[in-house]
C-alpha cells in the first residue's frame, strides 16, 4: 500500500522573486499525478503542521524559535540571528512570506510518513514536498530551513535499529550526512556532482567519523552523466550496501535537478534514467519512504516525480507520454510529452573514474561486513502513542516463514539470492499494492559489531 | 610635480591616480575592521558598499595567521590547533582568492565566503585520531552560538578562481574554497533515540493529526470508476465551464473521492452531496473577479513578483497565497499574453538578490520599450515555439507577423536566438551551459517565448492594458483541448467573472 502526503496550499509558497526553488512545482506535480489517474490508487492524507516540538527533536530550539518568528515585516530587526542562521537577502534562503508554515508542512509529512512506515500502515510513503537535505541543525541552507529528512529518520529509528538513507539530488546530501556522521544507525549514500559546486562536500573520502566510520558513502560525478553509466553504478554501490548493512528502512530523496536540463543541475539523466534508481530501491520491498528535493526546471521536476510515482505504484508502464489535460497543461509546452531526451552536453564521468569509485566503496563497505545490532533494555515512548511491551514475548518465538532470513545467510550470494527471492515472491503474488510481507524481527538482532562495543 | 588630480588621469592610468581611487576604499577597510563587531554601524551602510567591504575585510582576515584570528576572536592561546600547518596554509590559499574574487557579479556570492570557524579536518583523512578531534570541538563549543560555517551560494556561478602561490607554504595546495567540511559536534549530529521499540502484533492504532483524503482499499476499482463517471456527469443544469459536456476519459476527482470518504464510502450519498454542494464550494472564492485581476496586473507592474506588496496594496481581498497561485495560472492565460505585450514583464533582467528588486531599473525599461514599439518587429522565426500552444490543435501556424508594433523593442532579438535554441531541445538550457539566472530565461526555467509578438495581437496598440474592446479584433484561440476530449474543469474557474462580463469573445479564452 502507497500512502501519498500532499498539502494542496504548498504550491502557494513563494520564495521571492528569480529565487529558482519554486514550490509551485509540487502543485504541478500533483496535477499531474491526479491526471494520470493515479490518486485514486493510493491513501492520500493532508500531512499535519509539524510543531516545534517535533522540530526541535534534531534543530536547535533558538534556530527554530527564530523561524517561527520572522516574517517579512519584521526581519529586519533580526541582523545578528539572520546572519548567525544564514537566512535572509544576501543568502540563498530568504525570508518570504509563510516560510515557517511550509517548513512545517514539508516536515510534517515526512515524520507522518515514517510513522506510517513504522506502524505499517503502508508499505511505501510518498512526499514530493520533501528531501530538503542541506538543512542544519541550526542553519538554513541551500533553499532548505528545516531538515525533515533527518527528522524522518530520527522517527525511523524509533523502530528500526538500521535506517539507509539514498540521496540522488546532484548536490551532496549534506545536511543528513552531518546529522549522522558519528552513528552507524543510519548509513547515508549520496551520488551528487563534486568539485567546485554546492555544498563542497561529498568526497569518497568522506566516510563518517568514530562510530558512523564507513556509514557515509559518497559518489562523487562529474558533469553530464548519463542514464546507463549512472544507473550501472547505482545498483552495484546500493546492492553492495544494503547487502552489508541490512536496514529495516530506506528513505530516498529524489531530487530532480540531476535531470537533463534542470536550471541548475549539471548531469544528463533523462526521466527513465532517475526513476530506475527508484525501481531499483523498490524492488527490495524494504518499508520505503520516498522524498522530493532539489529540481529547478519545474516542469521537468513535475514530470519526473509523477512518473515516480506511477513506479512506486508499480503503473508506470500504463501512463502514456501524452499529458494529458491538468490544471498546468500549458507549462509542458512544446511537445507535452512526459519523458525528457538528453542532450548532448559531454560526459566527463569516464569508466575509469566509475570503476575507481565502485573500488574504493568496496574497499570501505569491507570493514563493515557484518551489521551491527543494538542493545536494547529501555523502550522509549513513541512519539505518539505509549506502547506497552506486552507482545515482545510472543513475537520472540515466532517462526521464520518459507523464504531464508537474510541474517541466516553466510555469503553475499546467499543474501542477494534472497533479496532476490523476496522481489519474486511479491510479483508472483501479483501484488499491485505491496502489503506487509516481510518480518520485521530482524531488522535488529544482538550480533554485536564487529569494531565497537554499543553501548546504549 | 605634485601628483596628478583625479580628472587629469589619463586612459593609461598612472599609478597615483589608481591610488587615489583606491583611497576611500582603504579608509572604508579601516572602519570596517573595527566596524565588523558592530553591526548596527555596519547596518548603517548603503547594501552596495557593505559588500564590496565586507568582502575585503575577510580577505584581510584570510591573509592573517591563524593565531591571529584565533585572538581577534578572543579565544587567544587557549586552543591547541590540529595540524596547524595545513589549516594555515589552507586559509592562505583562500584568502587571497577571496582578494582576488570579481566582485562585480557575484558579489553576493563571494561574500558569503566566510573563513572564521575552524575546520574540523577529521573527517578528510582515514585515521581519525579523536585527539585531534576534541579541540576543533572545544572551539566549536566555546562558540557555541557563533560558528558560521563557510558557505557558498548555490545558484550562483561560481567564479574562476585565480590560483595564487603563497610566499610561504612548502606545500602548494591550489586553492579550494569551494570545499566545505562536515562538522563534527554536538551541535552538528542528531541526537538518536535510545533503545528500540518494540512491533506490535496487529497494531495499527496509528493516532496523527494528518488527515485522510482517499483510501482506495474499501472499494474495488472498478465501483470508484463509475463512481467518478456519474460525479462528473451533467445534469444539464450546469452554467459557465460546467455546461460543456464532459468527454470519456476520466480523470480522478479530488473533491469527489474526498466526498465518498466523508460519506463512509456510500457512493449514492457521495453524488447527491456533491451536485450540493459543487455551487457553495465554487462561489466560495476560486474566482477572480475582473477588478482583483487588473489590480494584479497594476501591482505586478509597480511591485514586480513582490506578492507581498502586490497583496498588501492592490489585492487586498486575496491573500498572498492565492495570489502567488493565481499568478501561476494567470502566466500562461491570454491576459498575461496581453499584458506581457505592453510590459516587456517576464524578460526583466532580475537581479541577482532574490527579494530585491530593481524598480527604478523596471520603470526606466517601461518607458524606453514604450518609445522604442514603434521598431518594426523581427521575422517571423520568433513566433514558432510561442504559438505552439495553439498551434497545437489548431494547426494554425501563423507565419507572418503583422504586428508592426513591437513593445519588446531590443527584447526581440534576444527572444528569437532563445527560441533556435529551444528548438534544440525542449528540456531547458542546452550544451549543458548553465545559463547564469539572468539570462533569457523566465524564472521557470521556460524560455520566456511566449510573450513574443502573438500575431492574435496584431491590432492591438500596446498601451491600454485595461481596454477589453480590442477583443473583438481579436481571433481566439481556442480552448485546448486533448484528445480525448475532456477539458480541465479547474483552471477556468478564476476567469469565469471575466467571462460573463463579456470581456472574452468566447468561453474558450480560458485556457490556463
Amino acid at each position: 500500500m502507497v500512502a501519498y502526503f500532499h498539502d494542496p496550499d504548498i504550491g502557494s509558497y513563494y520564495y521571492g522573486a528569480g529565487h529558482p526553488m519554486k514550490p509551485q512545482r509540487i502543485r504541478m506535480t500533483h496535477s499531474l499525478i491526479v491526471s494520470y489517474n493515479l490518486y485514486k490508487h493510493m491513501e492520500v492524507y493532508r500531512p499535519h503542521k509539524s510543531d516545534v516540538n517535533e522540530l526541535t527533536l534534531f534543530h536547535d530550539y533558538e534556530y527554530v524559535d527564530f523561524l517561527s518568528s520572522i516574517s517579512l515585516e519584521n526581519y529586519r530587526d533580526f541582523t545578528h540571528q539572520l546572519k548567525r542562521f544564514n537566512v535572509g537577502e544576501a543568502t540563498d534562503c530568504p525570508v518570504f512570506d509563510g516560510l515557517f508554515q511550509f517548513q512545517q508542512s514539508c516536515a510534517g509529512a515526512s515524520i507522518d510518513g515514517a510513522s506510517k512506515l513504522n506502524h505499517h500502515c503502508a508499505d511505501i510513503c510518498v512526499n514530493w514536498s520533501g528531501g530538503l537535505h542541506h538543512a542544519k541543525m541550526s542553519e538554513a541552507s541551500g533553499f532548505c530551513y528545516i531538515n525533515d529528512i533527518v527528522l524522518g529518520i530520527l522517527e525511523l529509528l524509533k523502530y528500526h535499529a538500521r535506517v539507509m538513507y539514498i540521496d540522488i539530488d546532484v548536490h551532496h546530501g549534506d545536511g543528513v550526512e552531518e546529522a549522522f556522521y558519528v552513528t552507524h544507525r543510519v548509513m547515508t549514500v549520496s551520488f551528487h556532482k563534486f568539485g567546485d559546486y554546492f555544498p563542497g562536500t561529498g568526497d569518497i573520502t568522506d566516510i563518517g567519523v568514530h562510530h558512523g566510520k564507513y556509514y557515509s558513502v559518497n559518489v562523487p560525478l562529474n558533469d553530464g552523466i548519463t542514464d546507463e553509466a549512472f544507473y550501472e553504478l547505482f545498483q552495484v554501490v546500493i546492492d553492495k550496501c544494503v547487502q552489508t548493512y541490512k536496514p529495516g528502512a530506506i528513505i530516498l530523496q529524489c531530487g530532480a535537478d540531476s535531470l537533463t536540463g534542470d536550471r541548475l543541475g549539471r548531469f544528463n539523466l533523462t526521466i527513465k534514467g532517475h526513476a530506475r534508481c527508484v525501481e531499483h530501491v523498490r524492488s527490495y520491498n524494504l518499508p520505503l519512504l520516498v522524498l522530493g528535493g532539489g529540481g529547478y526546471t519545474i516542469r521537468n521536476v513535475s514530470r519526473c516525480w509523477a512518473y515516480e510515482t506511477g513506479v512506486v505504484l508499480n503503473k508506470h508502464l500504463e501512463m502514456p507520454d501524452q499529458i494529458s489535460l491538468n490544471d498546468y497543461y500549458d507549462y509542458y509546452a512544446p511537445d507535452f510529452q512526459l519523458h525528457l531526451q538528453p542532450s548532448n552536453i559531454a560526459n566527463y564521468n569516464s569508466p575509469e573514474h566509475l570503476n575507481r569509485i565502485k573500488i574504493r566503496i568496496a574497499e570501505n563497505l569491507r570493514n563493515i561486513e557484518h551489521a551491527p545490532g543494538v542493545q536494547f533494555s529501555y523502550v522509549p515512548p513513541d512519539f505518539f502513542n505509549s506502547d506497552p511491551e506486552d507482545e515482545s514475548e510472543k513475537e520472540n518465538n515466532e517462526n521464520q516463514k518459507q523464504i531464508k532470513d537474510l541474517d541466516m545467510c553466510d555469503t553475499a550470494e546467499e543474501r542477494k539470492s534472497v533479496l532476490v527471492a523476496t522481489s519474486i515472491k511479491s510479483r508472483e503474488l501479483g501484488v499491485n499494492h505491496l502489503l506487509r510481507r516481510k518480518n520485521y524481527e530482524d531488522d535488529f538482532f544482538d550480533i554485536p559489531d564487529r569494531d565497537q562495543n554499543i553501548i546504549v | 610635480m605634485a601628483e596628478p588630480s583625479v580628472e587629469s588621469s589619463s586612459p593609461g592610468g598612472s599609478a597615483t591616480s589608481d591610488d587615489h581611487e583606491f583611497d576611500p576604499s582603504a579608509d572604508m577597510l579601516v572602519h570596517d575592521f573595527d566596524d565588523e563587531r558592530t553591526l548596527e554601524e555596519e547596518e548603517m551602510m548603503e547594501g552596495e558598499t557593505n559588500f564590496s567591504s565586507e568582502i575585503e575585510d575577510l580577505a584581510r582576515e584570510g591573509d592573517m595567521p591563524i593565531h591571529e584570528l584565533l585572538s581577534l576572536y578572543g579565544y587567544g592561546s587557549t586552543v591547541r590547533l590540529p595540524e596547524e600547518d595545513e589549516e594555515e596554509e589552507e586559509e592562505e590559499e583562500e584568502g587571497e582568492d577571496d582578494e582576488d574574487a570579481d566582485n562585480d557579479d557575484n558579489s553576493g556570492c563571494s561574500g558569503e565566503n566566510k573563513e572564521e570557524n575552524i575546520k574540523d579536518s577529521s573527517g578528510q583523512e582515514d585515521e581519525t585520531q579523536s585527539s585531534n578531534d576534541d579541540p576543533s570541538q572545544s572551539v566549536a563549543s566555546q562558540d557555541a552560538q557563533e560558528i558560521i560555517r563557510p558557505r557558498r551560494c548555490k545558484y550562483f556561478d561560481t567564479n574562476s578562481e585565480v590560483e595564487e602561490e603563497s610566499e610561504e607554504d612548502e606545500d602548494y595546495i591550489p586553492s579550494e574554497d569551494w570545499k566545505k567540511e562536515i562538522m563534527v559536534g554536538s551541535m552538528f549530529q542528531a541526537e538518536i533515540p535510545v533503545g528500540i521499540c518494540r512491533y506490535k502484533e496487529n497494531e495499527k492504532v496509528y493516532e496523527n493529526d494528518d488527515q485522510l483524503l482517499w483510501d482506495p482499499e474499501y472499494l474495488p476499482e472498478d465501483k470508484v470508476i463509475i463512481f467518478l463517471k456519474d460525479a462528473c456527469r451533467r445534469t444539464g443544469d450546469e452554467k459557465g465551464v460546467e455546461a460543456i459536456p464532459e468527454g470519456s476519459h476520466i480523470k480522478d476527482n479530488e473533491q469527489a473521492l474526498y466526498e465518498l470518504v466523508k460519506c463512509n464510502f456510500d457512493t449514492e450519498e457521495a453524488l447527491r452531496r456533491l451536485r450540493f454542494n459543487v455551487k457553495a464550494a465554487r462561489e466560495e472564492l476560486s474566482v477572480w473577479t475582473e477588478e482583483e485581476c487588473r489590480n494584479f496586473e497594476q501591482g505586478l507592474k509597480a511591485y514586480g513578483k513582490d506578492f507581498h506588496l502586490i497583496q498588501a496594496n492592490k489585492v487586498r481581498t486575496r491573500s498572498v497565497g492565492e495570489c502567488v497561485a493565481f499568478y501561476y495560472m494567470w502566466k500562461k492565460s491570454e491576459r498575461y499574453d496581453f499584458f506581457a505585450q505592453q510590459t516587456r514583464f517576464g524578460k526583466k533582467k532580475y537581479n541577482l538578490h532574490p527579494g530585491v528588486t530593481d524598480y527604478m531599473d523596471r520603470l526606466l525599461d517601461e518607458s524606453e520599450s514604450a518609445a522604442s514599439s514603434r521598431a518594426p518587429s523581427p521575422p517571423p522565426t520568433a513566433s514558432n515555439s510561442s504559438n505552439s500552444q495553439s498551434e497545437k490543435e489548431d494547426g494554425t501556424v501563423s507565419t507572418t507577423n503583422q504586428n508592426g508594433v513591437s513593445s519588446n523593442g531590443p527584447g526581440e532579438i534576444l527572444n528569437k536566438e532563445e527560441v533556435k535554441v529551444e528548438g534544440l531541445h525542449i528540456n531547458g538550457p542546452t550544451g549543458g551551459n548553465k545559463k547564469p539566472l539572468h539570462a533569457d530565461m523566465d524564472t521557470n526555467g521556460y524560455e520566456t517565448d511566449n510573450l513574443t509578438t502573438d500575431p492574435k495581437l496584431a491590432h492591438m496598440t500596446a498601451r491600454n492594458e485595461n481596454d477589453f474592446d480590442e477583443k473583438s479584433e481579436r481571433p481566439a484561440k481556442r480552448r485546448r483541448v486533448n484528445s480525448n476530449g475532456k477539458e480541465s474543469p479547474g483552471s477556468s474557474e478564476f476567469f469565469q467573472e471575466a467571462i460573463s462580463h463579456g470581456k472574452f469573445e468566447e468561453l474558450e479564452n480560458t485556457d490556463d
